[in-house]
């Protein structure tokens, strides 16, 4: 094989290097690798001399030459990357080379892939039909007609970026401030299909399979229990809530189906002191920390043992003693205050994290930017994490955000980030536990965005069937649904069969009926609350705006149903 | 002391007392474009007071997250009038974070410093005096002083009170108010008007640049017309001092109010509103 004959092509992907490697592990397909250390001279010597490569005694079409970083001792690495499989995992690099042999006529290239992964995406096979080379995809294709452009180039061209590759390897490297990337004589702009979607880390299969025993965080059967019976109760509740506001006996309601394997699996893997700030639909975060079913239920009736004091609609749950902030209606409000909460935490040293919950809706409010950027300028230990469930109210992602969701935006802030199947409990209790790890460690934000499916209506004023089908829904319900996968997980260690989960079911519906039942004998709270905590103590104007609505309601009494409410 | 000054000896103090105050907000690190800030960053640490993105909403979100975890945030909005960005922060969510939760949580200790009313050179958007908007919102004090003894005692209550203070600063006085000022920590009380002039015939209320304004007004007033003004520095705009108002107003039966901001739904209409009821119905006499 004439070697001489080999065409080079390069590949130049003026990618920002995202400084997060969320994946560390090398793969398996990997066949070897050789670093040198070189001056730009030798790398231009390497480049020109390929007829090295077949000294390892592997295919010349397999090669790759990648440049690498510049290392503490502005040493410059390159790195020879011989690939036999289509996968390698590591280093990112900033300019990479392609090799064609038209010997073989086939050619790879590679794209850059956000989280850490360098991915063969194109495998070609290429004929010569006349004066015409036609390209056969052999391998997937993320983005052809980059690749087509490439290989339409000659040897000419590869010989002047070679030219201006090694003389950009001298002494010119870009100095504008915040700047860490290298020149390029390529206009080429980053298209956003030119890399691979962020894979989705999950644990079990949809049948509670783990696939790695090393991945399963191995909770012992109690804790396991009790992360499933509080899905459980969650999804009771929801239940007998939403059919209480279909009955009128209360005003309101939002329901979890679906999100509960977020929920748990985030909430088991907290420090119980951790912050908590939520967006509305995270009622199993404080069912899982102790919230009692008579505090949920006193809430969502507005009565006089309401912590609220009856101020807010139902779902606004809020606990000082469990550490979770108060829900307020505006959306995306509490990020950027988890962010500043993050940041006292810091500062108090206590080793604790602020968890930020919010959905795939709300991260496109502006104060969800402001707060990702604060978060990771000012190094605040928070946990943004994302419920991607599909909608928002019923706005579908597709006409929320055209990017690769979430996650995508994260390394564009310096944030680590993760995505990860949210209907897997153990890999949300994995992914949080790691974020908890990291953001303590590292005094820095972590974003993990949990892809999930919400089951059901945004809330009871809502009627999903107007925007999605009957069928999608039906799919996520009985194909890949959190708490099922979590009870096939038990029942193969024989922590749970038929007859426990009857037992249990009949126990929490009770549970939840009396609780329901209590609250709703409760009184309102006395109209006078209306004007307490407005301010730290009641200034003279609300005093007097007190006394206004007092003197009023005792003149018209017959026009109000006092005698719901407690007493002035 | 001038007035900007007076601002870094509160801001000073503050950081001196409470080890859990930082002060933040953009440009703030190098001392502020209004030089508010300076010398801070060097003797309290970056960690204290330090550099935003630039984003008012990211600002305020920020600083009520950190009240809400036990510190004590001063926030700098670079100019009254890009505030606004943060309305949402600071009307649903810092006046109404002690209610709603039922006083499980609250940001009380947030205060929000930012440069307000015209100068000369500021034109449209470097002038603004927004106070009204924020006097339309339970849970929040909006305070204004006239000069450098009151924004330091001012600002310094601000900074203790268990609310949420807005505190805008009339920007022109920054430089050309001089007066004595004690370098040591003092507050003055919030909700108090001062009567700086007594006077029989009209009270003229005012407020920060305004107060200067009627200064003149009230010598132009005896020379020319032998009229006797009283005159009132509100200094407090939300809870405002109705009383002392209401007493004043009682003892000279005219009230004229002066403000910088849009006259049409402004605060001097609250007041004038609110003094007619109070003459009518007696309130405080």
């Amino acid at each position: 094989m004439n070697r001489r004959a080999l065409f080079y092509s390069f590949l130049v992907i003026s990618v920002s290097v995202f400084a997060y490697f969320a994946f560390s592990k090398v793969s398996d397909t990997i066949v070897t690798e050789i670093l040198i250390n070189s001056s730009k001279e030798n790398v231009y010597a390497f480049l020109s001399n390929l007829e090295n490569i077949p000294k390892i005694s592997l295919p010349a079409k397999s090669v790759f030459i990648t440049k690498d970083v510049v290392d503490d001792e502005n040493v410059r690495h390159v790195n020879v990357i011989i690939v036999e499989n289509l996968k390698f995992v590591g280093n990112l690099n900033l300019t990479s080379y392609f090799i064609f042999d038209e010997e073989n006529y086939t050619i790879r290239s590679y794209s850059h892939i956000l989280n850490g992964f360098l991915e063969i995406t194109n495998l070609w096979k290429i004929t010569n039909e006349g004066n015409k080379v036609k390209f056969k995809e052999i391998y997937q294709v993320a983005s052809p007609k980059i690749l087509i452009s490439f290989v339409k180039r000659e040897a000419k061209e590869l010989h002047q970026h070679m030219v201006r590759y090694s003389s950009s390897l001298g002494d010119e490297k870009p100095q504008f401030p915040g700047s860490r990337s290298e020149y390029t004589y390529k206009l080429q702009f980053l298209m956003p299909d030119q890399y691979e979607g962020i894979p989705v880390y999950r644990v079990m299969t949809r049948k509670g399979e783990v696939l790695d025993s090393a991945d399963d965080p191995n909770l012992d059967k109690e804790t396991t229990q009790k992360m499933y019976k509080d899905m459980t109760l969650l999804n009771t509740m929801d239940r007998i809530l939403y059919e209480s506001q279909r009955q009128g006996r209360i005003s309101f309601y939002m329901t979890n189906y679906g999100e509960e394997g977020t929920h748990i699996g985030s909430a088991a893997a907290l420090d119980p002191k951790d912050l908590v700030f939520g967006q509305y639909r995270e009622a199993g975060v404080l069912m899982h920390r102790g919230y009692t079913l008579d505090e949920f239920m006193n809430q969502c009736l507005g009565n006089v043992d309401d912590a609220n004091k009856a101020r807010q609609m139902p779902v606004h749950y809020g606990s000082d003693k469990l550490r979770f902030v108060t829900i307020s209606s505006p959306l995306a409000t509490q990020i950027p205050q988890a962010a500043g909460a993050a940041y006292a935490f810091k500062r108090a040293q206590n080793n604790l994290v602020v968890m930020c919950y919010f959905g795939e809706g709300a991260a496109s409010e502006g104060d969800a930017h402001s707060a990702f950027n604060f978060a990771a300028t000012l190094n605040c230990p928070v946990i943004f994490f994302c419920r991607n469930n599909g909608y928002a109210i019923s706005t579908p992602t597709s006409d929320q955000y055209r990017g690769d969701g979430i996650a995508a935006r994260g390394p564009g802030y310096g944030i680590p980030t993760l995505r990860v199947d949210g209907n897997d409990v153990w890999a949300v209790y994995n992914a949080v536990r790691e974020a908890r790890n990291l953001a303590i460690s590292q005094n820095r934000p972590c974003l993990i965005e949990a892809m999930t499916y919400r089951i059901g209506h945004h809330s009871t004023s809502d009627d999903s069937q107007a925007y999605r089908s009957v069928d999608e829904v039906h799919f996520w319900h009985s194909e890949d649904h959190p708490i099922q996968r979590l009870r096939w997980y038990m029942e193969r260690k024989n922590w749970w069969n038929d007859e426990t989960e009857k037992e249990w079911m009949q126990s929490s519906r009770k549970q939840v009926l009396e609780a329901l039942s209590r609250a709703e004998k409760k009184k309102k709270p006395s109209p006078s609350q209306m004007f307490t905590d407005v301010y730290a103590e009641v200034p003279p104007h609300l005093k007097k705006q007190f006394e206004e609505v007092k003197k009023h309601i005792g003149n018209y009494s017959k026009e109000y149903p006092l005698d719901k409410f407690e007493k002035f | 002391m001038n007035l900007f000054e007076s601002i870094t000896s509160a801001l000073d103090c503050a950081l001196k007392r409470d080890p859990s105050a930082c002060v933040f907000g953009e440009d703030v690190g190098f001392g502020g474009v209004f030089r508010c800030t300076v010398g801070l960053q060097e003797k309290y640490g970056a960690d204290r007071v330090f550099n935003t993105p630039l984003s008012e909403q990211g600002i305020a979100g920020f600083a009520i997250g950190l009240a809400v975890a036990g510190a004590t945030p001063i926030a700098e909005m670079q100019f009254a009038d890009y505030i606004f960005p943060a309305f949402d922060q600071i009307v649903n969510e810092a006046a109404k974070f002690r209610y709603r939760s039922g006083n499980l949580f609250d940001c009380g200790k947030l205060t929000i410093r930012a440069p307000c009313g015209a100068v000369g050179h500021g034109a449209l958007y470097h002038s603004q005096s927004p106070e009204a908007y924020f006097a339309h919102t339970p849970g929040l004090k909006v305070v204004i002083p006239r000069g450098p003894f009151n924004a330091k005692g001012l600002l310094t209550a601000c900074i203790n009170d268990p609310n949420p203070c807005i505190f805008f600063e009339p920007k022109i006085l920054y430089r050309s108010a001089i007066e004595e000022v004690p370098v040591g920590d003092y507050s003055l009380p919030l909700s108090q008007a001062e009567v700086l002039v007594e006077g029989s015939d009209i009270t003229l209320v005012g407020w920060g640049t305004q107060v200067h304004v009627l200064r003149e007004v009230v010598k132009l007033a005896q020379e020319k017309l032998k009229v006797n003004c009283e005159l009132i520095d509100l200094r407090t705009i939300l809870p405002w001092d109705e009383e002392t108002i209401a007493k004043s107003v009682a003892k000279t039966g005219r009230l004229l109010i002066a403000h910088e901001a849009p006259l049409t739904g402004g605060f001097g209409a609250e007041i004038a509103a609110s003094i007619q009821v109070s003459l009518i119905t007696r309130a405080y006499y």
